[in-house]
């Protein structure tokens, strides 16, 4: 099949509002099918949802017994990605463990339930989990694995986002949709301001509004309804990978029953509760009680182990109409089209998840293609994301073998995440990073259990040569300041200690000051 | 194993105390986990910074700290002559501080300034550099000294300034083997006439990172200014070669004086008796006696306060009451960071750890971070409060032996 050409002049006009893996898959999905394009987003690409979870790629064994069908979509979906991205993938596999405490009955259930869903499960021997993975109960009765992976998201996000630029699409960023332009009954451009200060319009002939948990407020914000259903997950950060494999309790899906290994550490989650606010991010003393709690049966020493941090996102779940109250939502997206609302032109797509972020793009893409009366399938399945021919597989600690291997430890600028000065250079010459931030998301620099007391320095002298107007006391700041907001919330044991090294760097050495006007903005409880 | 007196803990305050003692006839065992904390530190000596660079002497703003600040608890007269045996000291040992009354803004290597009672002699401060030409040196390949980032400050604060980089002696790259290998130099002036050679014409002053030498810097800098290259320098990330030269300044001096050290070596325990310790045990249960007993293990950040996951903060080595702090994970960042510092063991005015009212030993004194009421980084006070107790200590102990 000939590959569409990028949007040619008179092609129709597509604002999608929202720059995680959502938005950005449906505007690359749109581009695709000849579409041109914008995307806008608050933030940074991908700084909401889209890294604010636990960083699985999932089979969809979790939901194998409670929602079928979108176990089912996880699967294909996961296969496509990996397919489409492998550069974003680690194939750690997934292991679901059935502990004393655990309904011996699930088991069963678990087993017939990846079946139907095309899930394989393979039923393991309990005593060869347990020699494998050292760090987890004692007392696994079962065990199955599956084939959960996760995924580098920030790195899909951008691959997403420069898969649409390459397509003639354009990209704003730190921007904030402000109103909407409706004449008789269609929607016919956007408004903005950016951060900056200045204002602007889009012209549109249809928009689509992705923007997560957000997406009530911009719906609302042209007179449409999306009706959600926010939930807070919290996710404590662990020093080291613990675990080899995604590891889920073998039990109905529930609060803290994951541990991921990603990058070089791990990810224990997550709680789970409903929220108003899609801006609830913070997390209180009691949900990390909560959390290790919830972890030792599975992870027994974690009250021992060194936590770097903790950080929450919020996710959306669409709320049908007529939904009887109590019943659990549905985790499968809703696509809403508020023409039904007398707004033509305009939808909206929320729920799901970003394993699933691909089949969300498409259905929504193809309402919109519908709308605009444009013929094409979508292609988003079959055309690589990658822009190298043979792209590898994401492997987080490759990093230090090729140091081990060439003797090169000099070159590294983050050590805990083993990122080289070359890849933060690479980053410089080709994208429009602007902050600490943008490196930190797109490459990790600082998250590993040093969090950023010695390679914030070193950031901040490679952007300055980029940007000699860089504020470097308040990117410094405001990056320390980042890291610590996290680190506070699991200050003890080794940690505590870290936090007043990351002092001895930061005050002690480099001279900043707290009083300056870095600290983030408190965030609402 | 007896001794007259045994420290828990090489930071600065327990080897101020530790030289103190010995210089007064007193046999004295140091126990140490790994390296002191000094090994991460600038290297200046910083006493109090109520408000930034101000000729007006720092120890002005003491009266205005929290009463049970240490400062507050021993006094100023106290502070005062421990500054002074301490610069004295120093001196003597090759490690030139320049007090000069009050606070100067000392150049980090961020390019912006920490105001510093006594930056180290050669260290290079906003005042030194404002109306020179400067370079600003960097070695190829070293990671910790941002030197981009310190000639935009100094641009930015309208100096003139350009950047130079140089190959480190036998081409090293980590702060302390540069460090060892101008120590080694078999010919620093062709070294430093090198570097005078690609200098930018005009150039009048070069700020190095704080690696020039481990033990030899002032002979090196002397060199240097042989071949006409007026040298300053700038500290650089941990591990800092600045703050090691103290540190290894004064361990030698200690083990000259005949004081012993067991390196990495943890107190596991204690034995107590009659309102007083008796000695303490080791990890393979050794018991070492003395008559007292310092406690320098520096609080939380070198493990001698520990932090448990309910937010309580212990003191391992004796079991002493700690000001607790407020639950940390409630706190926003820079109230946990400040609370994190000021927990530590309260204590009387002779540095004896107090609970319920009363001492708890008649022959145990506590000195510097595992101290509470006090913040090193949010004063700029970690030297200084250091170096007082570590004094006081030592007078108290020498109090307490001479009236048993």
């Amino acid at each position: 099949m000939p590959s569409p050409s990028p949007a040619s002049v008179d092609a129709p006009r597509v604002v999608v509002i929202g720059g995680g893996a959502t938005g950005c898959g449906v505007a690359r999905d749109l581009a695709l099918r000849g579409c041109s394009v914008t995307l806008i987003e608050y933030g940074d690409l991908g700084s909401g949802t889209s890294s604010r979870f636990h960083g699985m790629l999932q089979s969809g064994a979790r939901y194998a017994v409670s929602d079928p069908s979108y176990a089912a979509e996880c699967m294909r979906e996961r296969r496509t990605i990996a397919r489409i991205a492998p550069s974003t993938v680690e194939e750690t596999g997934g292991l679901f463990v059935s502990l004393p405490e655990d309904p011996a009955d699930f088991a069963e259930a678990f087993r017939h339930g990846c079946r139907a869903a095309e899930i394989p499960a393979e039923a393991l021997d309990p005593d060869a989990v347990m020699a494998e993975e050292t760090s987890i109960s004692r007392n696994v009765r079962q065990a199955f694995a599956v084939p959960d992976a996760t995924v580098h998201a920030w790195r899909l996000v951008n691959l997403l986002a420069d898969d649409l630029r390459r397509r003639g699409g354009s990209v704003l960023t730190r921007s904030q949709v402000s109103g909407f332009e409706i004449a008789a009954g269609h929607v016919t451009a956007v408004r903005y301001a950016a951060r900056n200060g200045s204002e602007g319009r889009l012209e549109a002939d249809a928009v689509v509004n992705a923007a997560g948990p957000w997406s009530a407020r911009v719906a609302a914000l042209a007179g449409g309804r999306v009706s959600l259903q926010l939930t807070k997950g919290a996710i404590l950060v662990l020093g080291h990978r613990l675990v080899a494999k995604a590891i889920n309790r073998c039990r109905p899906p529930s609060s803290h029953d994951i541990m991921v290994p990603t990058g070089t550490v791990s990810l224990f989650g997550t709680t789970s509760e409903v929220v108003g606010d899609p801006d609830t991010t913070l997390v209180r003393p009691a949900e990390i009680q909560e959390l290790l709690e919830g972890a030792a049966p599975l992870i027994p020493g974690v009250r021992a182990l060194r936590a770097l941090r903790a950080w929450a996102g919020v996710r959306p779940l669409v709320k049908p109409e007529h939904w009887p109250e109590g019943k659990p939502l549905p985790r499968r997206h809703a696509v809403i089209n508020h023409g039904e609302q007398g707004i033509q032109g305009f939808f909206s797509v929320s729920g799901g998840s970003l394993t699933t972020h691909r089949s969300m793009a498409e259905d929504v893409a193809n309402q919109v293609c519908r709308h605009l009366g444009i013929n094409q399938p979508c292609t988003t399945a079959t055309t690589s994301l990658e822009v190298e021919t043979v792209a590898g597989p994401w492997r987080p600690v490759q990093g230090f073998q090729e140091v081990e291997r060439a003797g090169e430890a000099r070159k590294l600028l983050c050590e805990c995440e083993a990122v080289d000065q070359a890849a933060v250079a690479e980053l410089l010459q080709n994208g429009a990073v602007r902050h600490l931030h943008d490196v930190r998301r797109r490459l990790r620099v600082g998250f590993g259990p040093c969090q950023g007391s010695f390679c914030g320095a070193r950031l901040a002298e490679m952007l300055a040569a980029h940007h000699p107007d860089l504020a470097t006391e308040e990117e410094l700041g405001r990056f320390w300041s980042e890291r610590l907001k996290g680190a506070v919330r699991t200050t003890w044991g080794e940690q505590a200690r870290q936090m007043l090294l990351s002092d001895v760097v930061y005050r002690g050495t480099l001279g900043l000051r707290l009083d300056q006007a870095v600290l983030p903005r408190e965030e609402r409880r | 194993m007896r001794s007259d007196v045994i420290i828990v803990g090489a930071e600065l305050d327990g080897l101020v105390a530790a030289l103190r003692l010995l210089e007064q006839g007193y046999s004295v065992r140091i126990f140490c986990r790994g390296a002191s904390s000094l090994h991460s530190a600038p290297g200046g000596i910083h006493l109090l910074s109520p408000k930034g660079a101000s000729q007006e002497p720092p120890l002005a703003g003491v009266e205005a700290l929290d009463p049970r600040h240490p400062y507050r608890l021993m006094g100023l007269p106290g502070v005062e002559q421990a500054l002074a045996w301490f610069f004295r000291t120093c001196e003597a040992l090759g490690q030139s501080y320049c007090p000069n009354g009050g606070n100067s803004l000392a150049l980090t290597p961020a390019g912006m300034t920490l105001p510093t009672f006594a930056p180290f002699r050669h260290q290079a401060s906003l005042a030194a550099v404002q109306a020179a030409r400067v370079a600003v040196a960097s070695f190829r390949d070293h990671r910790d000294f941002p030197a981009g980032l310190l000639l935009q400050g100094l641009q930015k604060a309208g100096v003139s300034a350009t950047g130079i980089e140089l190959e480190a002696p036998e081409g090293r790259s980590e702060s302390v083997a540069i460090a060892r290998a101008f120590d080694r130099l078999t010919d620093p002036k062709a070294y430093f006439r090198g570097v005078k050679d690609r200098l930018a014409a005009g150039s009048e002053l070069v700020l190095f990172p704080a690696l020039l030498g481990l033990e030899k810097q002032e002979t090196l800098i002397g060199d240097a200014a042989g071949q006409g290259l007026v040298c300053l320098e700038v500290p650089t990330l941990p591990p800092s070669v600045a703050g090691m030269r103290l540190a290894f300044a004064l361990e030698r001096r200690i083990l000259q004086s005949n004081g012993l050290f067991h390196r990495g070596v943890t107190v596991a325990g204690r034995r107590n008796g009659d309102g007083r310790v008796i000695g303490v045990t080791d990890q393979r249960d050794r018991f070492y006696a003395a008559k007292a007993f310092i406690l320098a293990s520096g609080g939380v950040l070198m493990g001698g306060l520990e932090v448990e996951a309910d937010g309580m903060v212990l003191e391992p080595t004796f079991d002493l009451p700690v000001a607790q702090t407020a639950p940390l994970d409630a706190l926003q960042v820079d109230q946990a960071l400040d609370a994190l510092h000021r927990t530590g063991v309260e204590v009387d005015e002779s540095l004896r750890p107090q609970g319920k009212g009363q001492h708890t030993h008649d022959n145990l004194f506590v000195t510097g971070t595992t101290l509470g009421h006090w913040n090193p980084m949010g004063e700029a006070s970690g030297e200084g409060v250091s170096i007082a107790t570590g004094w006081a200590a030592a007078e108290a102990a020498r109090r307490y032996l001479e009236a048993s």
